[in-house]
């Protein structure tokens, strides 16, 4: 009986050490072999030259990820790099060259640290803890009193710049009424110059020793508003434009005590513009990532921010998935993301593969045109990045949908259909209508409005008068309260699922639920007490039946989803016992398959039996994707992109709702691992190892030629691409197969059958003699 | 437990025959001003390791909400923490560091404790300026298998194997050379053997192990046979 | 804890008369608006077209008697008229919709659509789903029939008059949780085990008999065999 459940033990443990131990971690050697990652610092904000030393090479810059960093001059390498966080938090406001270090002011204005410009390590760091943060607090540099001022909105502060000790915090002067966002300086005395709207400029003299107050005085201006943008200048003078009038007024504090105005018109031709000299760098933000066959990575940036220059427009790369080269990037003129289920998106299509020679392969981008808003299409050959028709393509209508067929027409090329804000159909290539023709009978859209809620499917119809036209048949209501739709997911269109069911324990089949219809949708809200909540629904959206829904009381987003196969794996935060967890859900049609050859949605099979799931996860997750691979015969395995700049590739098999509590012999036939609450991160499920990267802002994964193998690429702030292979590599040799062994064994073996071949046929000779 | 955001009060009235509910919420007092505390601690050096350790060290409040840096010392500061309970990281690529959580009141009392998020409500205070314990450095890869004589020579398979023949090719040559008598009792032994050794083998361990009397018996009998 | 206390300590005076009032407010609350948790019967009224773009006429009314236990009934207004039913022919003939719609606030409704062909088959049988959220209002609605299949069949009029419909009524349920408490249990459990494993004064041989019993047998096998060969030898 001892002896039984010892073994029962061991066995239990062999499964627990066969699947997390399912060695997925790299050996030593094989660093950067088939993994390449860039570290970036996204569109530069603040650039200077860093004196410290006479033959310093060094630039030290501040960007708009929230990022400093040093770069050799010569080189452009990052010496060193320092990741503020994501939030307003990190903004870097100001950043100074003060002798051997840099100053940089973040945290809203309040938070003052000096850096070492040669090691990168933080020399000091004082906090303004009486100021309260801005969006946009004023600094200045005083490098003969070595001291810093800054000016949030309610406070003015002195740092000391050798030990950054706050030498004097100063609360402005009529802080409820007048708000401040300049001020200079001479030897003595500070001068903030604040506005009150529609009345008049305040002018407060602080000395530069004590910060006390000395003198107020007022600038009479009624035409000033809050809006008003004013600029000081080296020499002191205040010049402030008013727009509406297009006036200049100009100043000069302390002893000036009238606004000069002068007429726009008037100094036309004589005003200088300076342009803005930026450097920019790439920066994958959000959007589309696709693997060409040919080992391309070919992804649709959009460099967050403003678009007033050229170079913050949405670029497409082409980068080397080998090495990470990028072999070709463009620039679409005017196009922008645009918006669809609620989210801004550049999304990429692959209209033809490589698959199809003599037909070059085709990839196609969609955005809007920044000005008109109408549909913006650029047609691209993946290798060369080469538009492949004569420019690109301007749609004459706004985009409210987009999706793209599964068929593909007589050239080899899956048509894209748009939906415009008529509910019109639109077809690229526009040569496809006989493929839409055939798709109108069995292809559906639907609609998600993120601020109503409502959640509406369409049918595709050809009528006489306008065409191909698309009109509801269904919709769902998910409005409530304050809840909002902040995820949409649907699964992949080229995914395979080699298996229709499961096998049990007691050698009968659990079959899956395999809607290829079903769509995740995530809500969150406050609920009438305030709490936070967040709601999943799996809906198909052909009939617009709500399959499942799940409801996560004092639970906060953001939503990391995978939905694949026939399960959903997603992240949220636990508000109440602070901890990010993770649920499984897998959806189940019972010990019977209900339809055996086809899913039909207008004919469903029952409700799905839906098993679940939930786990503490001791850490943060930024993105999330699963492995994929052409025939979907290999395990599946969740990637996790990490705040603490890790990727984690997780077995699927952890996040299995079937894990039991307490296993029985049944369980173990399965090969199912007990369950344990919390699913940790061992170190060598980190797939690259000390190669961190932060800000990640989406992993996108895709299937290479081989079933063993996944591509996977992460982006963000940093790029790392890599391979996978979830059930180990069972169709390549492995990298370190010794063909020297094997060829000098063979070749002995066939020397040595040869030598003897002889030997023997002599001997016989000989015995023949005898 | 960690409750922090229920900012608002309710207040019931009954009044000409029903219940009316008042909500005040107390932003204005609370809000939009929250003490904001500065949490402090240290990382243990690592400079017998790296140079560089302390530009490569960061601190992470849950997964990067607020960030601290390192100074060369290892001292870090995280600054403007609002109320509320958070987990501190000391983030590095190479060493591996145990996490703590840090619970800021809304008067910006500071109390450190062990991360369990297990049982949450168990608490195990730790001293407050917070004292990062180096777990050790992180291993990242798998050791490759590389082929060594005596992994394979100690191998079960190849000690069940090797063993015995060394039993059987080794004794009994010891045993020969040590004593003539008994070389010579053997050679007798031998020259007499029936074709079948396989309980003479047997015999032999049996002589080992239980002394040469019975030895001397069984091999009388067989000199009787003869 | 800490944060607690003091939140509220901070409120402790205010709350006082209302955190004994906030429970009648509950049940107020609960009495008198639809919209919390409840699981009283309500009525909602189902509207139905034949055909896509078709007018909504009413079908009838669905009573949900327990949100809790999912029970609910369909009651038809009155019987399909002969209009109704030349118009879910036609719909059925040409392919078309049959499609419900249930309004749940002013101008908004939840609606689906099957295939008119297999209404019309099934003789009006079929199954209404309707889904409610959490906190029981409607968010969507499906509608299957039994059997779902198109054949091409054609039933008599007198069996398209009177529907033979069932409902049912799923609601939102609670996510998931990790489940601490059992594991923490199991480890208690097993933690006692490896108490009572340490303890472990059985007599040394009741311990290792499953190592001693082999290696008796062997020697006893061996010394057998031995006696065995002597005996064998001296019967040659």
């Amino acid at each position: 009986m001892a002896a039984s459940t010892c073994i029962l033990n061991f066995v239990k443990c062999l499964i627990i050490l066969f699947f997390v131990n399912v060695s997925l971690a790299l050996y030593a050697d094989q660093v950067g072999k088939f993994d390449w990652n860039q570290k970036l610092i996204g569109k530069v904000k603040y650039a200077l030259f860093d004196h410290s030393t006479h033959s310093s090479k060094r630039i030290v810059v501040a960007t708009e990820e929230n990022v400093i960093a040093a770069l050799n001059s010569k080189t452009g390498a990052i010496l060193w790099r320092h990741v503020f966080e994501k939030t307003s938090v990190g903004i870097v406001h100001a950043l100074y060259n003060v002798g051997n270090d840099v100053v940089t002011l973040t945290g809203g204005g309040n938070i003052i640290r000096s850096w070492n410009s040669a090691t990168g390590v933080l020399h000091w760091e004082s906090v303004a803890s009486k100021s309260t943060a801005t969006d946009n607090p004023q600094s200045l540099l005083m490098l003969e009193k070595k001291t810093l001022v800054v000016l949030t909105s309610d406070t003015v502060f002195a740092v000391g710049l050798a030990t950054g000790k706050i030498k004097w915090t100063a609360e402005v002067p009529n802080k409820d009424t007048v708000v401040y966002k300049h001020f200079y300086t001479d030897l003595d005395n500070l001068y903030l110059i604040g506005t009150v709207e529609g009345s008049h400029v305040t002018i407060a003299t602080i000395s530069l020793e004590t910060g006390k107050v000395k003198l107020q005085t007022q600038v009479p201006a009624s035409w000033v508003l809050l809006s008003t943008t004013c600029k000081m200048l080296q020499s002191g003078r205040l010049i402030c434009f008013e727009p509406r009038m297009k006036y200049l007024y100009s100043l000069q504090p302390p002893s000036g005590d009238q606004f000069v105005p002068t007429a726009l018109s008037d100094v036309m031709g004589q005003l200088m513009v300076i342009k803005d000299v930026s450097f920019t760098d790439l920066h994958a933000d959000s959007v589309g990532v696709q693997v060409a066959p040919d080992h391309h990575i070919v992804i649709t940036v959009d460099a967050s921010g403003q678009a007033k220059l050229v170079k913050d427009l949405p670029q497409v790369f082409g980068i080397d998935n080998l090495s990470g080269e990028v072999i070709w990037q463009k620039l679409i003129p005017g196009i922008v993301p645009f918006q669809q289920l609620g989210k801004e998106t550049l999304p990429l299509f692959v209209l033809r593969t490589t698959a199809h020679f003599p037909h070059p392969p085709e990839y196609a981008v969609l955005g809007k045109h920044k000005a008109t808003g109408n549909g913006l299409l650029d047609v691209f050959n993946p290798i060369t990045g080469r538009c492949m028709t004569r420019e690109v393509i301007q749609l004459n209508y706004r985009v409210q949908h987009v999706s793209q067929l599964a068929q593909h027409d007589a050239d080899f090329v899956r048509p894209v259909i748009f939906v415009d804000t008529n509910k019109l159909i639109h077809v690229y290539p526009e040569t496809a209508t006989d493929v839409l023709m055939e798709a109108v009978a069995h292809n559906y859209l639907f609609s998600a409005d993120a601020d109503t809620g409502v959640v509406t499917g369409y049918r595709m119809s050809l009528t006489a008068e306008k065409g191909f036209t698309s009109e509801p048949v269904w919709s769902v209501i998910l409005s409530k309260d304050t809840q909002r739709i902040t995820n949409v997911v649907a699964k992949r269109q080229n995914e395979h699922v080699h298996s229709q069911g499961r096998v049990l324990g007691d050698r009968s089949v659990l079959y899956k639920y395999l809607n290829p219809n079903l769509v995740v949708f995530t809500t969150e809200g406050q609920d009438d007490q305030e709490k936070s909540y967040v709601t999943l629904y799996l809906i198909d959206v052909i009939s617009g039946q709500v399959v499942f829904s799940a409801n996560h009381q004092r639970a906060k987003g953001p939503v990391n989803i995978v939905h694949s196969e026939n399960w959903v794996v997603y992240t949220y935060w636990n508000q109440r016992l602070r901890r990010h967890e993770v649920a499984a859900l897998e959806m189940y049609e019972g010990r019977t398959q209900s339809n055996t050859t086809a899913f039909s949605s207008l004919a469903p099979p029952p409700t799905p039996i839906v098993e679940r799931q939930a786990y503490i996860l001791p850490y943060t997750v930024v993105a999330m994707t699963t492995t994929i691979t052409e025939k979907g015969i290999t395990n599946r395995h969740i990637l996790l992109a990490l705040a603490d700049g890790g990727i984690l590739d997780l077995p699927k098999a952890l996040l299995d709702p079937r894990r039991p509590n307490t296993p029985t012999a049944e369980h173990r036939e399965e090969g199912l691992i007990p369950y344990m609450p919390e699913i940790g991160a061992p170190k060598e499920m980190i797939i690259n190892y000390n190669r961190s990267v932060f800000n990640i802002d989406a992993i996108y994964s895709a299937p290479a030629g081989l079933e063993s193998t996944t591509l996977i690429f992460a982006y963000g702030l940093d790029l790392f691409c890599t391979r996978v292979w979830p059930s180990k590599m069972f169709d390549v040799l492995k990298d370190d197969f010794d063909y020297w062994l094997i060829s000098v064994v063979l070749t002995a073996l066939i020397l040595s059958s040869i030598i003897l071949q002889k030997m023997a046929a002599r001997k016989q000779l000989h015995a023949a003699w005898k | 437990m960690d409750e922090v955001e229920s900012r608002y009060l309710n207040i019931v009235i009954f009044k000409d025959g029903e219940l009316k509910l008042l909500q005040f919420s107390y932003e204005n007092e609370d809000y939009i001003s929250p003490i904001k505390t500065t949490v402090e601690g240290k990382v243990p050096s690592l400079k017998e390791y790296t140079d560089d350790w302390a530009l490569n060290t960061i601190i992470h409040v849950d997964g990067g909400q607020y960030i601290g840096f390192v100074r060369n010392d290892g001292s870090f500061a995280v600054h403007n923490v609002p109320p509320g309970s958070y987990v501190f990281q000391a983030v590095n690529p190479d060493f591996d560091f145990e996490p703590v959580r840090v619970d800021v009141n809304s008067k910006g009392k500071i109390r450190v404790r062990k991360v369990n998020y297990i049982q949450s409500s168990q608490v195990e205070v730790v001293p407050h300026p917070i004292k990062f314990r180096l777990r050790g450095p992180i291993n990242y890869f798998q050791k490759r298998e590389t082929w060594r004589i005596t992994d394979m020579l100690l191998s079960p398979m190849v000690l069940m194997m090797v063993l015995p023949l060394v039993v059987i090719g080794v004794l009994p040559k010891l045993i020969n050379t040590q004593d003539p008598e008994t070389q010579k009792e053997l050679q007798n032994q031998m020259s007499n053997m029936p074709k079948y050794d396989m309980p003479d083998l047997s015999e032999m361990f049996t002589s080992l192990l239980g002394g040469s009397t019975k030895s001397t018996v069984k091999s009388k009998g067989k000199r009787r046979k003869d | 804890m800490l944060i607690q206390t003091n939140v509220l300590r901070r409120f402790f005076i205010e709350m006082k008369f209302a955190v004994c009032l906030h429970f009648l407010l509950f049940v107020a609350a609960k009495a008198g608006d639809f919209d919390s948790d409840f699981d009283g019967g309500y009525t909602l009224s189902v509207e139905h077209a034949f055909g896509a773009g078709g007018e909504f006429s009413s079908r009838g009314t669905v009573t949900v008697k327990s949100v809790k236990s999912g029970f609910a009934v369909f009651t038809q207004d009155r019987p399909l008229n002969h209009e109704e039913i030349e118009k879910l022919r036609h719909a059925a003939e040409s392919d078309g919709f049959y499609m419900i719609r249930i309004p749940t606030k002013p101008e908004l409704y939840v609606s689906t659509f099957i295939k008119a062909c297999s209404l019309y088959e099934s003789e009006l049988s079929d199954v209404i789903r309707i889904h409610l959220d959490q906190t029981g209002d409607v968010i969507g609605v499906s509608l299957t029939t039994v059997p779902a299949l198109c054949q091409g069949l054609e039933p008599p009029d007198s069996n398209l008059t009177n529907f033979n419909t069932s409902v049912e009524v799923a609601q939102t349920v609670t996510g998931p949780t990790p489940d601490t408490s059992t594991y923490l249990q199991k480890m208690a459990k097993d933690k006692e085990q490896k108490v009572a494993g340490e303890q472990d004064n059985r007599s040394f041989f009741a311990k290792y008999w499953m190592y001693i019993v082999p290696v008796v047998v062997f020697m006893l096998i061996t010394s057998a065999s031995d006696q065995g060969s002597g005996g064998g030898g001296g019967a040659r």
